[in-house]
């Protein structure tokens, strides 16, 4: 079982800070909601205003969007430890993907609210955070443009 | 340039003084006149500018067609990425459309001010400018997908797209987003 030390150790090593920070982000999660959500669980549903953030702690998760005809196409399955929801939880616009949970797992809320007053603050728990959401969602814009790049590369007109 | 000054932008409300003066200690005022190039599209992206006056114009140059993204303003952070730990070029050119004074902010000036308000201030800027830059990427992708047609499939029992379309290779790129 994945403790929630182990999840914030192997989320610092994803975007290479040093995982001696753990504990900091680790007591950044204490207001949390902890939860054991049942397989087929929609964490994230796209559309709905960015009301939370969440650690999902186990398990792995299928993103899909809305396509023109009203049908959701999965476009990607993602590995646990994960923070999902962040461009909402920032900005509190409308989530970008419906998210679910493809096998039951820990997941751990904390409302937009709780979040932004916590992660404004200047001690060591917030600053983990803000630099682990920044670089993740960083990342994020890399990963798309790098994948864009090389699917374009490699694909006919249609 | 004064703390009093830097105290009259929104991000910095709160703010103590004495931590604003350290701001700008370490980070240079730099200026920029009418016209001037402040970035340029495929630079290295090595620093930050944190604009107190003036205004620029975001533009980017592909094909022999230059396109204009947008308008950056005093209180506006731009060339955040310069910030980040991830080595990356600069995305954009950036054009003073009138005379601009800006904090020049690196990395390093990041870490010394670990610790304070004022870092906890630019941080929060630089968490808003990258949600806004995920955003409006997700919206291109998804135009673009929409300009080649529908899905190739939209069979629900197929788990993930096929990859052998452009509207796919959208669909993809659009997956890292997440």
């Amino acid at each position: 079982m994945t403790t929630l030390r182990d999840a914030c150790s192997r989320l610092l090593r994803t975007v290479r800070l040093p995982r001696d920070r753990a504990h900091d982000l680790a007591r950044f999660w204490a207001p949390a909601e902890q939860a054991e959500v049942p397989a087929g669980s929609v964490l994230l549903r796209e559309g709905d205003r960015g009301d939370a953030l969440l650690l999902v702690l186990s398990g792995t998760v299928t993103v899909s969007i809305r396509s023109d005809a009203g049908s959701q196409l999965a476009v990607t399955r993602l590995a646990t430890p994960l923070l999902l929801g962040t461009t909402g939880a920032v900005d509190g616009e409308a989530r970008m993907a419906t998210c679910t949970l493809d096998e039951g797992g820990t997941v751990l809320r904390m409302r937009r609210g709780v979040f932004l007053d916590a992660v404004r603050r200047p001690g060591p728990e917030a600053e983990i955070v803000r630099e682990l959401l920044l670089l993740t969602m960083h990342q994020q814009l890399l990963g798309a443009n790098d994948r864009l790049r090389r699917s374009l590369a490699t694909t006919p007109d249609r | 340039m004064t703390p009093d000054s830097l105290a009259t932008l929104p991000m910095f409300a709160g703010v103590p003084r004495a931590e604003l003066a350290q701001l700008l200690e370490l980070c240079p005022i730099v200026s920029f006149a009418p016209h001037s190039i402040v970035f340029r599209q495929g630079e290295p992206s090595t620093h930050a500018l944190l604009v107190v006056g003036g205004a620029l114009e975001a533009s980017t140059q592909a094909g022999g067609e230059r396109t204009v993204l947008g308008t950056v303003r005093a209180g506006d952070l731009t060339g955040e990425s310069g910030l980040m730990m991830l080595t990356e070029s600069r995305g954009a050119t950036l054009t003073a459309t009138h005379s601009v004074h800006a904090l020049r902010i690196q990395r390093d000036d990041l870490v010394t001010l670990s610790g304070t308000a004022v870092l906890a201030a630019i941080q929060m800027r630089m968490l808003a400018a990258t949600a806004r830059r995920l955003r409006s990427t997700q919206a291109t992708m998804q135009r673009q997908a929409r300009s080649y047609g529908p899905p190739p499939t939209e069979d629900p029992t197929a788990p993930l797209p096929p990859r052998s379309s452009r509207w796919a290779a959208f669909l993809d790129a659009l997956g890292a987003l997440v």
